[in-house]
């Protein structure tokens, strides 16, 4: 992973741009993810053990005190073909979050994201030769056509923009497959489930000492997910799919670019933001738009990372 | 620069087609999906659990259960467990009663608390988890031992005597809360296997009688 490599201005630059010095941060904005993600984990797991009827992270709370996930409520609602106004609320809630501060659920509380930031800090690469046959290593990226992009999009998970097309085939998929065969599909191998699946697993295995074979199986499929099928997350994941349509909508908390600071508007071919971006967003090309940034999970990466100082976080 | 300017001309016109590997990975996606439901639903054999009171048809307790484990939780008598991958992949996480070690007291409390209404909130007179069964070649009463710890027990005077003494199940009468179970259960750690059982009310096990 090279994020800073050195910039090298045009050769014909009048200026040099000159870069305020950046102190080291205390504790990095990834470990700060991690530890929210954690702690989310963790009070589910809490609840797990003293038996509270707390459940997952996919309903709870009630009315619109609650939270229902979008894609498990699509998923039920299709399966057994009915409105369930039980849950519409929990929805509504869901939806007006996504819209008030995007897909910060992918970055700051789903548990994948532990797993993708922990495994590109690790740089853990199972499978290579496998993935080098089947075309997923970095590299082997087909970029849009025309790109000469040599961005390192595959070590952090990002799509081109070509893939993104395949977590909506994924997500048309899994809502035909629920209405046909009358039950969520996506619910089975939702990295969310699967890991508070595989901690009910090990509550179990302690309380009652009743194992089953899913306390292999959820860790080998979440391992598939994140390890092997390294771009799960911007490619594949459904749910974020559906957070995207919804946070087109999104117009708080956007990292914005301060044109007078991006060094690419001083003519500097800097690519520092998009190579640590996990959706693969150049945010200082797209300075000038006012677009949404849909895939943006407001990691925050981008903003700690820019070397100019350029990315600021607005509340408005 | 002039690279830079192309790039984002090309990112602006997504009319192009697909390239052949978006366009597998699109049909792939999709595809992915529609077998992964067509698998556990081909293997599924959810039809032989024992769902806990309230619980829909299984087709229909399926489609709205999303196996979140709150009324695995709230069960004050813990009669409800998960079902385990190896008994059925395509409902792993769902609940199922077992009545080895307690048995359901129709709290209904799991009937209050289920989030998405697949197990419907119902009362308790119109519970009906599955339905017991004597198993003729266990049971130590049909094997010429006395015993007949389960009759006294039914809070339905479901279970009754034959004429040589023999406990059988009154079908119509038998709402499945598994007490008969859970004492026979007691009964059978001292040698013995159970001799009464609760099935669900579609299994092949009660056509038999």
């Amino acid at each position: 992973m090279t994020i800073t490599q050195p910039l090298q201005p045009q050769s014909n630059n009048a200026e040099k741009p000159t870069l305020e010095k950046r102190k080291k941060p205390i504790v990095p904005i990834w470990a700060l993810r991690v530890l929210t993600a954690a702690i989310i984990v963790g009070v589910v797991a809490s609840q797990a053990v003293y038996k509270s009827g707390f459940g997952t992270a996919c309903v709870f709370g009630e009315g619109f005190l609650g939270f229902t996930c979008p894609l498990g409520y699509l998923g039920m609602a299709l399966a057994s073909k009915s409105w369930l106004p039980k849950l519409l609320p929990g929805v509504a809630v869901a939806i007006v979050l996504i819209i008030l501060v995007g897909r910060a659920f992918c970055g700051w509380i789903c548990p994948g994201s532990i797993y993708t930031t922990l495994r590109n800090k690790i740089k853990f690469q199972p499978l290579r030769g496998i993935r080098a046959r089947l075309g997923l290593n970095e590299g082997n990226v087909v970029n849009h056509a025309g790109s000469n992009n040599h961005r390192n999009n595959g070590s952090l998970g990002a799509a081109s923009s070509e893939e993104k097309y395949i977590s909506l085939a994924v997500l048309v998929g899994t809502l035909v497959s629920s209405y046909i065969f009358g039950f969520p599909v996506f619910c089975l191998i939702c990295p969310i489930g699967l890991t508070f699946g595989t901690i009910f697993a090990v509550v179990r295995l302690i309380n009652s000492s009743t194992p089953g074979i899913e306390l292999l199986i959820f860790p080998a499929m979440l391992v598939i997910e994140f390890f092997v099928l390294r771009k799960w997350c911007s490619t594949i994941c459904p749910l974020g799919a559906m957070y995207s349509l919804f946070s087109r909508f999104n117009r708080t908390f956007r990292l914005r670019v301060l044109q007078t600071k991006c060094l690419i508007t001083r003519g500097v071919n800097c690519k520092a933001c998009e190579q640590v971006c996990p959706e693969g967003i150049n945010i200082g090309k797209l300075a000038d738009e006012k677009t949404g940034l849909p895939e943006c999970t407001k990691c925050l990466e981008c903003y700690e990372r820019c070397p100019a100082k350029a990315i600021k976080l607005r509340v408005l | 620069m002039n690279n830079d300017a192309t790039n984002k001309a090309g990112e602006n016109s997504s009319e192009k087609p697909l390239s052949r590997k978006a366009f597998l990975g699109v049909a792939g996606g999709a595809a992915a999906m529609l077998g992964l439901g067509g698998i556990f639903k081909f293997i599924g054999k959810g039809d032989q659990m024992l769902r806990p009171p309230g619980a829909l048809s299984e087709e229909h307790f399926r489609s709205l259960c999303i196996a979140c484990g709150k009324c695995e939780d709230i069960c004050p008598q813990k009669v409800i467990f998960p079902v385990h991958f190896e008994e059925d992949p395509g409902s792993v996480g769902t609940p199922r009663l077992d009545f080895g070690d307690n048995y359901c007291n129709l709290c209904m409390e799991c009937t209050q608390i289920c989030p998405t209404g697949a197990l419907a909130p119902i009362s308790q007179s119109e519970v009906r988890i599955g339905i017991a069964k004597v198993l003729e070649t266990r049971c130590v009463v049909w094997l010429d031992r006395s015993c007949n710890r389960c009759v006294g027990q039914c809070p339905f005077r479901a279970i009754a005597l034959d004429r040589q003494n023999r406990p059988y199940v009154k079908p119509e009468l038998c709402v499945g809360c598994g007490i008969c179970e859970k004492i026979c259960a007691l009964t059978a750690k001292k040698g013995f296997t159970k001799g009464i059982v609760v099935f669900p009310e579609n299994s092949p096990e009660l056509e038999q009688i």
